[in-house]
């Protein structure tokens, strides 16, 4: 049977050749970039707060030649996206349709969805980062004094520290004994009618309708009440956290049924 | 701590790693040269479990030299164990390995003081043993990849590499902890700025090249060449990375 034009690209896209192509030259790429002077990375930091395209045209442009390496890599990474996407999604397809509690005791195919669910993962992490990449926007240190609402600049959100509480250090470090090493800062949130009460911390970032707050500063002493927030709003959140439980999940999965292969050949 | 004589247990981990390379090298007494590595193995798990106690509840800085070390004596001793030694030789590569990460952990300057205060949370603690042990993983399974090239002249058919597999599974834990880690303490999931995360996906994308490759029609030969040389590299990150402030590369 002939096929057709449209067969021939998809079946080209979803070729296991690109991919080992795609993930060569993605290695090399990385490699690159880690051999590669660190004087301009500093500037990938700012990927996630001026977004893609005006870090390419305003910070990645003059120095494009320094970070060769990443436009490359990123290009490299949505060519991965699209093969993934090709050659997945039908075996996806096939996959659930086919699927039964009897079939899903067989290891072949709880082996084969496991391996499909770190591919969905891929394309969770990859959108995520992409739409982050894309329509995320930062405001970095906002200074919250204690009882004072702060409406943070560029964003629909308003913040309010309730209370601070200081954090001593516990470990075996003598030096360090007795000192601030953190704080705990209830904060209450306002994004429109809604209202909430999180607390932040230095390991704990508040999450509050795709905005992600992190501490940034805090004051060794507590006579000074006020926390530096950074936040951002990020619209790929949901999606990249949902990737990475994903990849943890199924890999869980994926381990289990190696395992069973191990013991299974070592009692052989 | 006392930081000097968990140096010396350090070196002392090295110096075994290096008897056990040359015992097993030679072919001679493998039980001897088992022995010694994971001797070895332990006492780089003293070294370990101090830096730990020392740092906790942060994690310590600069460890996964010493982690890598530890897991893959570990590994050695019950996945070989686990098949009855079957090709001893190949612990050449475990040991040499071991006493290569062991000796540049003892050798390069680092702060060893200074806890990370973002790192006391359960997602750091994740992705630093999960990430360590992957390594550990593409090393083992590297070794067999580099006897089979070096010793045999039969290569197998079969592809899957159970050590592989694992040590995919066990990034994939470290990516989920990493991304969990950074979004709360930096607020964004990964940090391409940062050398390390360079490392994590430099070897992570290169050992999903191997599994890729495993399902092409590449010749025998070039796969387990693949295997070795990514074993290499990952050994090769791996030790870059505890050069600490002193980065000739």
């Amino acid at each position: 049977m002939k096929r057709t034009a449209y067969e021939k690209i998809w079946q080209l896209l979803s070729s296991i050749n690109i991919s080992v192509f795609l993930l060569g030259t993605i290695c090399l790429s990385i490699l690159l970039g880690v051999m590669s002077s660190p004087e301009p990375r500093p500037q990938l930091a700012l990927l996630w707060d001026i977004g893609i395209w005006k870090w390419l045209t305003e910070i990645g442009a003059p120095k494009w030649q320094s970070l060769l390496w990443f436009i490359t890599l990123f290009i490299l990474l949505s060519f991965l996206f699209l093969n993934t996407t090709c050659c997945s999604i039908p075996q996806m397809w096939k996959l659930f349709h086919r699927l039964n509690p009897k079939r899903l005791r067989a290891r072949a195919i709880r082996s084969r969805l496991a391996i499909q669910g770190i591919h969905l993962a891929f394309l969770f992490l990859f959108l995520g980062y992409a739409l982050s990449l894309c329509f995320s926007c930062s405001t970095r240190g906002v200074v919250l004094p204690l009882g004072q609402t702060i409406l943070v600049p560029g964003q629909d959100l308003s913040l309010q520290l309730l209370r601070l509480k200081r954090v001593r250090y516990r470990g075996r470090l003598e030096a360090f004994k007795g000192e601030t090493v953190g704080v705990d800062a209830d904060i209450i949130l306002r994004s429109g009618k809604e209202t909430e009460e999180k607390r932040l911390s230095l390991s704990r970032a508040i999450f509050f309708k795709n905005h992600v707050i992190t501490l940034k500063k805090f004051p060794n002493s507590l006579r000074k009440k006020w926390v530096m927030v950074d936040v951002r709003h990020d619209p790929g959140l949901p999606l990249y956290l949902s990737g990475a439980l994903l990849i943890g999940v199924s890999s869980f999965c994926y381990a289990l049924v190696a395992l069973e292969n191990v013991f299974r050949e070592a009692s052989a | 701590m006392g930081t000097m004589d968990s140096q010396l247990t350090l070196h002392a981990s090295a110096m075994l790693g290096g008897g056990a390379t040359l015992l097993s090298a030679r072919g001679t007494h493998p039980w001897l040269a088992t022995f010694l590595v994971v001797a070895g193995a332990a006492l780089a798990g003293v070294h370990l479990l101090k830096r730990f106690h020392f740092a906790w509840p942060f994690l310590p800085m600069y460890v996964v030299t010493e982690q890598v070390a530890f897991l893959l004596g570990i590994l050695w001793a019950a996945w070989f164990g686990l098949r009855r030694l079957s090709c001893p030789r190949q612990l050449t590569f475990i040991a040499l390995a071991m006493s290569s990460l062991t000796l540049s952990g003892a050798f390069f300057p680092k702060d060893y003081f200074l806890p990370d205060i973002r790192t006391a949370t359960p997602w750091a603690h994740l992705f630093s043993w999960a990430d360590a042990t992957a390594r550990a993983l593409f090393i083992g399974a590297s070794s067999e990849g580099t006897a089979l090239l070096l010793l045999s002249k039969q290569r197998p058919s079969n592809r899957y590499h159970p050590l592989a597999a694992a040590g995919l599974c066990l990034s994939s834990f470290a990516i989920l902890g990493g991304i969990f880690w950074s979004i709360n303490t930096q607020g964004v999931p990964v940090s391409f700025s940062q050398p390390e995360t360079l490392e994590f996906m430099l070897i992570w994308f290169l050992w999903l090249l191997v599994c890729h490759c495993a399902h092409t029609k590449i010749r025998n030969d070039f796969y387990w060449l693949l295997v070795a040389s990514a074993g290499l590299i990952t050994l090769f990150i791996t030790i870059r990375s505890c050069f600490g402030v002193w980065r000739p590369f």
